[in-house]
């Protein structure tokens, strides 16, 4: 038989919470901080002159372990320039309902063309929807998340590269 | 051949190994298990040059670091390799910092980058950052120095493999280096385009960057392709070849090594002409004549029925006219489907080799090392069966003696001789201009027989004269068909039924007609024929107004997209591995299916068996019946007045798929006539200028060309620019 | 009872995925594919008060597959709390629930049972394919793993992520109640998947 002062002592820590406050995200309507190195949403970035960084090296398709990247190269042309260099990606695509948002595709790529954002809110109706094309990845998410204080969670020099 | 050549021991890394005197450093090393790493040596090219300096080892008693590509194995040497020898690490680690100084880091827009020998030995030899701090040095690039090749002079090391192929194995020399010490550039004379039959495998020789291939350019990434091993349905020699696929489509090919076929090496035909698959006026669907409607597309069980009931009709009254590129499993099924199926005997074989040649099989390989190649026929080599002339080259640079023996060739014959100069030398007395020629057949240890000319009964004429000469191992004789499985498909025709392959002459009306393949659409022979049958079926890639006559198109498959076996001009069946798929059903799946309806079981998958490195057959048959020597045709006048004999020969650069490829364009045979220097004197008439041949009715504009090689009174033209003009021409200044 | 003229674009009605609202975009592959029901886009006043309890009390069945589980339990615990959305109760019976999260890679041994339980659900029913493995097998692109539960039952909405995070799966909660409520049928009804 058990002691009948082991079940208050349970309630107890029960009434206890009632005075605390919830900690209950209230998630559509308020978002809670991401963290800086959070992986969401890819991002494909244009130098200033407006070129694509990227030169359609394939690189992230090969770091890729879920070979969700599709990368079709084409010869840039004086009448067609829109990468610096010799080669362009005239298809990019990004599976993302593959992807699995381990960042691979961001260390492999030589020009920092392609980053992780930090947006996560990308279901969709329909799953052909979840390819994400070249225009897509190169325009700003239409959804932001909040992001932590970036000096507070995040080291000024990434490991990686520091020792690259 | 002598004795075998005196064992040496060396010392390499602490490893012991005996090999063959002689035998260069790297080799030995191999033997050993060690690599030695090297760019520029590469031992098909010749002798070692030792300009990359990237094989340097440590070689005990002498002061300094040595290339060992340039040493051979001596007896006691002992050789430290960088794994052991921190001397000889350092110098290749500079080496390596000294290539790279003026190489850019662009590897990410380099088509070579993830198979490039420079990434993987700077990664496993060199040193891991850069010194180099000023500008390095800058090219325009890409310079394009044919159509098919882009040259990078930023990415060059210098290495002169493509320099030593285009002088030492193509012979073609049109690939120079320019200027000395550190201002060399890999350059055409006066930037000339790089017209060579073999001009593609720069590009596999390239360590580097630097040549890249024009088709392939940004196409794939390493890591993004399949390569499939299978061989070049192109020509009757067959080279081994990788079929390179991205995503379903053939992206590339490239040369596999054969060592007994190939050497490794592929022509510019075989490289590059494999994007006709997808030209854009493919035929995908079957097509059906239907009354009132014309040519309909219909669905592949319709064909069937429409095919299955045109035979019906026709009864025993059935001709097969083979283009000679179907596979020998497909040539059995139609084969069979005719003979057994439909009770009909005819058939149109693109060439018809005799089979006493299998008695004289040798691999092309023994071409190099014969003592006496003789070459007969009208059609040059290079065009018909383009890697024979390597080693027809390969032969002569060893010492060997090659004759040619035809319109073009070192002894003048008339053309269309070749049956009877064969006839000529295995007889006993043969005449005057022959005589040394047969003495030296006779005499000499190794021969090497190649027969490139127009004539059916060459194969028995050559034969003849293998037997004459009692051709032993190391000798050989080529028959080189016109079609790449030539061979195969009169294996094949013959092998179904015990009938003959005849040609069907006469004027009779006739039941059916199976073409099989657009070359043969090109025959004339068959188009006449169509025009007798009353009911045509076709397997055509491309449509064209031969095929447009028929009452059945079904879409023809590609030699990437087949399983099966081709016999090469050897008699080497070797494999054909499906690369890509075929856009419907292939010929075999429909004529297998088709000969089901008939009652005749044919298998509708190939039946593998064949080694990817296919070995050659032992010679086999019986002696073969010496030939009854051939009345030597009849001595044509040498061009009195303008009164040519004219010499026509199929390019090598043509047929469907070369006229689908638009970078293979500059390589089609120009529009010009090939005149002998003296005649051409005679009538004042220089290279380049517009001549105007004549026979009959026709008449063609061409530019002229002397050879000087051609025998007089014959002139000679490419086939696609001699349409319509009889043998005997008149050529008159324009 | 009369319906206004349909919206051009699905975003109008209240939907906002990611690619919804890309409205400089040509329309999406959803979009294309509800074009034809456009006439039932716009709800009634009685489709929408049976709209508005749909989304209030969706409940979800259990069926946790695999990593993907642990964050789909974690959305019923107190610091994401479902309840708030009327979904606090998950279903251990399909006859009782509205809602499947699939949540985790499917094998081909488990599709048969996942099929068998969506088609026990009562309609309406709707499916989330929660994760890479459910929405298209992710990176387990092998023999054993069924290549997107869309193959098998109509799926309403994907939700990307490996795992998605809690939050990232009450999105995909609150684009289903967005379409709910703009009168967009259950997949079922507009999508055919192989049988």
């Amino acid at each position: 038989m058990q002691n009948p002062f082991e079940g208050a002592k349970g309630f107890a820590v029960t009434l206890g919470q009632i005075f605390r406050k919830p900690i209950t995200q209230q998630y559509p309507e308020y978002k809670r901080p991401v963290y800086p190195r959070f992986r969401g949403r890819h991002r494909l970035h244009r130098h200033e002159n407006g070129l694509e960084k990227c030169v359609g090296c394939s690189l992230c398709a090969a770091a890729c372990p879920s070979d969700c990247i599709r990368v079709v190269a084409a010869e840039n042309s004086p009448g067609n320039r829109v990468s610096p260099g010799e080669r362009y990606a005239r298809i990019y695509e990004i599976n993302l309902s593959r992807c699995i948002f381990c960042g691979y595709c961001e260390l492999a790529c030589p020009f920092d063309a392609i980053t992780l954002g930090n947006e996560f809110e990308l279901s969709e109706y329909s799953r052909d929807d979840l390819i994400y094309t070249k225009d897509m990845l190169l325009r700003p998410p239409t959804k932001t998340m909040p992001v932590a204080d970036r000096d507070l969670y995040d080291t000024p020099d990434p490991v990686w590269k520091r020792e690259s | 051949m002598s004795a075998p050549p005196e064992q040496v021991t060396i010392t390499i890394d602490d490893r012991s190994v005996s090999v063959p005197k002689g035998t260069g450093l790297v080799e030995s090393a191999l033997q050993a298990g060690i690599e030695i790493p090297v760019f520029c040596y590469e031992p098909r090219l010749g002798p070692p040059l030792g300009a990359c300096r990237m094989c340097l080892v440590e070689i005990e008693g002498l002061p300094k670091l040595q290339a060992a590509c340039t040493l051979s194995a001596q007896d006691g040497m002992v050789v430290r390799t960088s794994a052991t020898s921190a001397q000889a690490a350092d110098g290749q680690e500079g080496v390596l910092e000294f290539i790279l100084l003026n190489h850019p880091l662009d590897c990410p827009d380099c088509d070579k980058g993830g198979e490039c020998p420079l990434q993987d030995l700077t990664l496993r030899y060199g040193p891991g950052t850069s010194r180099m701090v000023v500008q390095k040095r800058t090219f325009d690039k890409p310079i394009p120095i044919s159509p098919l090749i882009a040259l990078d002079r930023e990415r060059c090391i210098l290495c002169y493999r493509c320099t030593r192929f285009s002088e030492q194995v193509a012979e073609d020399g049109q690939l120079v280096a320019l200027n000395r010490g550190a201002s060399s550039i890999i350059a055409t004379f006066e930037d000339e385009p790089y017209r060579a039959h073999f001009s593609g495998n720069v590009i596999d020789l390239c360590p580097v960057g630097a040549l890249t291939s024009t088709v392939y350019r940004f196409r794939a990434r390493p890591w993004e392709i399949q390569n499939v091993p299978t061989v070049c349905a192109m020509c009757p020699v067959g080279c081994n070849v990788w079929a390179t696929t991205r995503e379903g489509k053939v992206a590339r090919v490239l040369a596999r090594n054969h060592p007994e076929v190939d050497g490794g090496w592929l022509c510019d035909k075989g490289r590059f002409a494999h994007d006709h698959l997808r030209a854009a006026d493919r035929l995908t669907e079957p097509i059906r004549r239907i009354r009132m409607r014309g040519l309909v597309a219909v669905p592949w069980e319709e064909a069937l029925d429409a095919a299955d009931e045109g035979l019906r009709a026709a009864g025993a009254s059935v001709c097969v006219a083979f283009s000679g590129g179907e596979t020998v499993e497909q040539a059995d099924a139609l084969s069979r489907l005719v003979r057994q199926g439909l009770g009909a005997d005819v058939a149109l074989l693109p060439d018809d080799p005799d089979p006493a040649l299998d008695a004289f099989r040798a691999p092309l390989a023994a071409i190099r090392s014969a003592n006496v190649c003789l070459v007969v026929g009208d059609e040059p080599v290079l065009e018909r069966a383009p890697i024979v002339d390597l080693w027809l080259r390969a032969a002569r640079r060893g010492g060997a003696e090659v004759v040619t023996v035809g319109p073009a060739g070192a002894i003048a014959a008339p053309p269309g001789s070749a049956a009877a100069i064969c006839a000529a030398l295995a007889a006993s007395s043969p005449p005057e201009e022959l005589r040394e020629l047969a003495r030296d057949l006779r005499e000499a240890d190794r021969v090497a027989l190649v027969w490139s000319g127009d004539d059916d009964t060459g194969g028995r004429h050559l034969a003849g004269l293998a037997a004459a000469l009692e051709l032993g191992e190391g000798s050989g004789a080529y028959f080189l068909p016109r079609t790449p499985n030539g061979r195969g498909v009169a294996q094949a025709w013959r092998a179904a039924g015990d009938g003959r392959g005849i040609d069907p002459s006469g004027d009779e009306a006739l039941g059916a007609l199976i073409v099989s393949g657009d070359e043969a659409l090109r025959d004339t022979r068959v188009v006449a024929l169509a025009d007798r049958a009353r009911f045509v079926l076709t397997t055509a890639m491309f449509m064209n107004e031969a095929a447009g006559q028929s009452h059945v198109i079904l879409p023809g498959t590609g030699y990437l997209e087949r399983d099966g076996t081709v016999v090469n001009l050897e008699g080497r069946s070797q494999r054909l591995r499906r690369t890509v798929e075929p856009p419907g059903w292939d010929e075999l799946a429909f004529f297998a299916q088709l000969a089901r309806r008939f009652g005749v079981d044919v298998d509708p998958w190939t039946r593998a068996g064949v080694d990817e490195l296919a070995a050659l057959p032992a010679r086999s048959g019986t002696a073969p019946v010496v030939a009854a020597p051939a009345a030597r045709g009849p001595q044509r006048a040498a061009g009195a007045g303008g009164d040519f004999e004219l010499v026509r020969y199929r390019a090598l650069f043509s047929g469907a798929a070369v006229e689908r490829v638009p970078q293979l364009a500059f390589q089609r045979p120009a529009a010009e006539v090939e005149l002998p220097g003296g005649d051409a004197s005679r009538l004042h008439i220089a290279t380049g200028e517009r001549v105007v041949l004549r026979s009959g009715e026709v008449s063609r504009e061409l530019a002229a060309r002397v050879n000087r090689r051609l025998a007089p009174g014959v002139a000679r033209v490419a086939e696609e620019h001699a349409d319509g003009l009889a043998d005997s021409v008149r050529i008159e200044k324009a | 009872m009369t319906r206004a003229a349909p919206p051009r674009r699905l975003a109008e009605l209240g939907l906002s995925s990611e690619r919804v609202l890309m409205k400089d975009k040509e329309p999406g592959s959803f979009e294309r594919e509800v074009a034809e029901l456009e006439e039932r886009l716009l709800p009634t006043t009685l489709e929408k008060a049976v709209s508005w309890a749909q989304t209030k009390s969706m409940w979800p069945d259990t069926f946790g597959l695999a990593c993907c589980a642990i964050e789909m339990m974690s959305i019923v615990s107190a610091r994401y709390d479902i309840a708030r959305f009327g979904m606090e109760a998950f279903r251990a019976s399909p006859r009782q629930a509205d809602l499947l999260i699939v949540s985790g890679r499917v094998s081909h041994k488990m599709a048969a049972p996942l099929r068998q339980i969506y088609d026990q659900m009562l309609e309406p029913k709707w499916v989330i394919a929660m994760g890479a493995c459910a929405s298209s097998g992710g990176m387990f692109n092998n023999y054993a793993v069924l290549q997107g539960v869309d193959r098998i039952v109509p799926v309403d909405i994907h939700v990307p992520g490996c795992p998605p995070r809690p939050e990232a799966l009450m999105e995909g909660i609150v684009r289903l109640h967005e379409k709910v409520r703009a009168g967009v049928p259950p997949a079922y009804e507009f999508r055919r998947v192989a049988t």
